[in-house]
């Protein structure tokens, strides 16, 4: 085994551990206040509107533990398990949300003003500006419990700022392993683009082992005024964990975000995800790709909130669902009383490859303004047969043709993030996954 | 066109036809608020037997319990008080068969709006409940010879228990939600209907409901029943003056279509802008058979009604055409709801709103394929037209797909009048107003042609009307 364990047990539901010593003030009360919000806020039930669908008896998290600290003898090893960027600007490496190897930042970019640090020491060296961006965005799509609890009890994450005018021609690359049986971790990912700045990111979260884990995460990600930013997260924890992922980003003026979700691993996943544009002429991509199977349920809710006009959103996500798996996608346009010449789209695309998945899908729209433009389109389908049918007379045998189509499916929203070393992970990813599938 | 407009740029609706009341005497009334005395004096009042009493009850006690759907849908709901609403008004008479009989003032009521000559020109029959109950119920001779079976709910129950009791309350159970109950506990009025196998009904039967008397509601019972092969048309028209108080109108419809049976059934409601409209209807279509809900919704301050269709045979069809128009002060909340319940079963909805001025239009919709069923297909599209820049309009559709034999496509898209289009036209000499009304008329052509053809062409001019002075 890699890792040692070291014993301290707290199951997450008890009150958790006060912030260190060190720590600015500021973060301790919200801790604190977090842990209160907490308490007061109900569960989930079957009648919130938020939950519709959603199988809450996946959402037990009796018997799980902050996650212990690990030592970890071979990193070296772990790394290059992972897929991973060929060239990066900077890396991080957690283990269950400690960091185990020293962080790495560009000379060239940490000159320019560059900050990528840890979570934990960026709050003591940057506290006022870590401050102005900590946890500053409402959760409205029902987990606001999950929210609360992510802000009481986290421990870890990266802080990623780059000045005014900087650009990052490379990404820099975060991993996150959790180890251990019941472990549960919350990551923090703050991510702020200054004015004109531009710059990528791509988050890994992964089980080591085969345990079962919980893994309640939170990205902010803030583009001020012309800045342009591309965050991707792919998420392959054990068959037996859960995650919840909070991600929300804020367009200001004239910029450009996208985001792009790869989710393969967990027993149950709930990522909600909420893109404020609130600057003129902001645009936001919102992009995801899922491939469930066996009883993995996904549920996936989006908000694409325009407040100011000639803003755009383009959102689009697919899922290839195998064998006894479930889907759901509850997306929501808003277009507010004054975000004229606002376009706006919504596409869910369902792949269904068995006879017994389920695919639920609700998008949304809310138009309060005119001189829109918004569609949402949803379909849930089986492979065609005219496409099979072609590529069998092209002498491709049936199951390597379904393989085939399958993934030039997934492919249409990895292509979209614009950036081949990123594009190149993520379907690296994807290629293993469907390997392993196979031709089922 | 009316001349209170309260502000420049928004649509008039040609609701003035229909704005007038007159002082009825009501021998029967049951007086304001709701209790079980009411429903003892509703039975009373009709002689039901003790089964359909029972009902009630039970009804009135699901009704309390269930809660109002806040949750989801208009805060608006709140505002109806359900003490101040009056449940049972009529005249105490049989319907009339001839029009000669009917009192005078129901029947200026409907000759102002044109009821017999509807009658004379194209309808096999018509019904016309005012307020309660109905004033005047007539087959013609032909259809009745037939088989076909047209009467109001009471005496469908009295007196041909054997055939509507198996269906009374099947489609839509009680407990479906809390109007239904509420419309379980009260329900007066409405027609049933039965047609014998193989009877194609050529032309439609008619129904028309009148909303007299101020702080009342009205809760029509439509039960309909289509036998193997046979075929009907139904249409249903509704009109109420304008009140200062909130009127309630909350009907249930259940429709049945046994095997290769195919019922259309379209409504024009343009209720005033003082009534709330909250309606279940629902279809169950047997194998093969088919049912088409036409709903056109220009009145009403609230209107919630999803009209739903139960495949419950293999091979079955729903449709749902609907074209809402909200004004000022207006919410239409509409949509469909489509259940598969069989292999190789398809539906499709189509949806057109328009939200003019403040006025708001609502899209929701379900569609569900369960596990193990096979060639199920829906197809639904829905596009809303923005007028003003304080329209608003919303969509929320929910689909559950369940296996891959299946196959499901959902639109939809919001959209306003372009610019373009609109100087296009002015070039070409026509007023802004002709323009705007053109560009509109363009938006719902599609969907009105499904309407019988009397009915498109006021639909068309109901929207030319209310196009003048909306350019903004």
């Amino acid at each position: 085994m890699l890792l040692e364990e070291n014993p301290s047990v707290r199951s997450f539901l008890d009150s958790p551990e006060e912030a260190g010593e060190d720590l600015p003030d500021w973060y301790k009360n919200s801790r604190r206040d977090a842990w209160m919000t907490f308490q007061e806020i109900d569960w989930p039930k079957r009648s919130d509107e938020a939950w519709r669908f959603a199988n809450l008896k996946k959402l037990s998290h009796e018997n799980l533990y902050d996650a212990k600290e690990v030592e970890c003898k071979d990193i070296d090893r772990l790394v290059a398990s992972s897929l991973s960027l060929e060239e990066n600007a900077g890396q991080i490496f957690f283990v269950n949300d400690r960091v185990i190897k020293s962080p790495s930042l560009d000379e060239e970019f940490s000159k320019k003003g560059v900050i990528f640090k840890p979570l934990s020491q960026a709050l003591i060296e940057h506290s006022e500006l870590v401050q102005n961006y900590f946890m500053t965005q409402d959760p409205c799509l029902g987990s606001a419990k999950y929210a609360a609890l992510h802000r009481a009890r986290l421990r870890n994450g990266f802080f990623f700022y780059v000045p005014d005018g900087v650009s990052l021609t490379v990404p820099v690359e975060v991993f996150h392993w959790v180890s251990g049986n019941s472990a549960s971790i919350f990551p923090h990912s703050l991510i702020v683009a200054g004015s004109g700045s531009s710059a990528m990111v791509a988050e890994y979260v992964t089980s080591i082992d085969d345990e079962i884990s919980f893994c309640c995460g939170v990205s902010d990600i803030h583009g001020e005024e012309n800045s342009e930013l591309i965050y991707l997260r792919a998420q392959n924890l054990s068959e037996e964990a859960q995650s919840i992922h909070l991600l929300s980003t804020r367009a200001g003026l004239n910029s450009k975000l996208k985001t792009f979700n790869l989710d393969l691993g967990c027993e149950w996943v709930r990522n909600e995800s909420v893109s404020r544009l609130v600057g003129e002429g902001a645009s936001s991509e919102i992009l995801a790709v899922s491939v469930p199977e066996k009883s993995q349920e996904f549920d996936m809710r989006t908000l694409q909130l325009h407040e100011q006009p000639n803003t755009s959103s383009n959102l689009l996500y697919k899922n290839t669902l195998y064998d006894d798996s479930k889907t759901i996608f509850a997306g929501m346009i808003v277009v507010e009383d004054e975000a004229h010449h606002t376009d706006a789209y919504q596409t869910c695309r369902n792949l269904l490859m068995s006879d017994t998945c389920e695919a639920n899908s609700m998008p949304g729209l809310e138009i309060k303004a005119d001189q829109v433009k918004c569609s949402h389109g949803a379909t849930s389908n089986p492979v065609s047969e005219d496409e099979l049918f072609y590529l069998q007379t092209r002498g491709i045998k049936e199951p390597a043709a379904r393989q085939l189509l399958t993934f030039g499916f997934v492919k249409e929203a990895v292509d979209r993030i614009g950036n081949d070393s990123l594009e190149e992970v993520v379907l690296g990813k994807l290629g293993r996954r469907f390997n392993r599938i196979g031709t089922r | 066109m009316s001349k209170d407009s309260n502000s420049g740029n928004t649509i008039e609706i040609d609701r003035e036809e229909a704005n007038f009341h007159y002082d009825v005497n009501y021998k029967h009334d049951a007086g304001m608020g709701l209790s079980e005395d009411t429903l003892d004096y509703i039975s009373n009042v009709k002689g039901e037997d003790q089964w359909i009493a029972d009902f009630r009850k039970k009804a009135l006690s699901v009704f309390h319990k269930k809660k109002m759907p806040t949750h989801w849908a208009s805060e608006d709901l709140d505002s109806i008080n359900f003490d101040e609403i009056r449940y049972y008004l009529s005249a105490g008479e049989a319907p009339k068969r001839s029009w000669d009989d009917v009192p005078d003032e129901m029947k200026e009521t409907f000759e102002r709006l044109g009821i017999p000559e509807k009658e004379r020109s194209f309808l096999a029959g018509v019904e016309a409940q005012f307020d309660s109950e109905a004033a005047y119920s007539n087959v013609k001779d032909a259809v009745a010879e037939q088989g076909v079976i047209f009467v109001n709910s009471s005496e469908g129950l009295a007196e041909h228990a054997d055939i509507f009791r198996k269906w009374f309350g099947k489609v839509i159970p009680t407990g479906d939600n809390k109007f239904s109950a509420l419309n379980s506990a009260v329900f007066s009025g409405g027609s049933f209907i039965y047609v014998p196998p193989g009877v194609k009904v050529k032309h439609p039967l008619q129904a028309y409901f009148r909303i007299n008397a101020e702080q009342f509601g009205q809760f029509e019972r439509t039960l309909i029943i289509v036998d193997e092969g046979a075929e009907l048309t139904y249409m249903e028209g509704c009109t109420a003056p304008k009140f200062e108080t909130n009127t309630l109108h909350s009907a249930v419809v259940e429709l049945v279509a046994m095997k290769d049976a195919k019922i259309q059934y379209i409504t024009v409601q343009n209720w005033s802008a003082n009534v709330f409209n909250l309606v279940t209807k629902r279809g169950l279509a047997h194998e093969n058979a088919e049912v088409r809900w036409i709903d056109c919704n220009i009145g009403s301050r609230l209107t919630m009604k999803y009209p739903g269709v139960v495949m419950k045979g293999a091979g079955a069809r729903g449709e749902v055409i609907s074209i809402a128009l909200a004004n000022d002060g207006q919410h239409q909340d509409t949509g469909a709801k489509m259940i598969h319940a069989a292999d190789n079963t398809t539906s499709n909805v189509v949806s057109k709103s328009i939200s003019v001025g403040e006025g708001r239009s609502t899209y929701r919709g379900q569609v569900h394929i369960p596990k193990h069923l096979k060639g199920c297909k829906n197809n639904t599209e829905c596009d809303a037209l923005l007028i003003n820049s304080k329209s608003r309009t919303d969509t929320y559709p929910a689909i559950t797909v369940r296996g891959n034999k299946h196959s499901t496509q959902h639109e939809a898209s919001v959209s306003q009048v372009s610019e373009e289009q609109i100087f296009y036209m002015k070039q070409r000499g026509l007023s802004e107003a002709e323009a705007m009304s053109l560009s509109v008329n363009g938006f719902v052509n599609d969907l009105v042609r499904e309407f019988p053809m009397e009915y498109s062409v006021e639909l068309k001019r109901l929207i030319d009307l209310e196009m003048e002075g909306s350019v903004g």
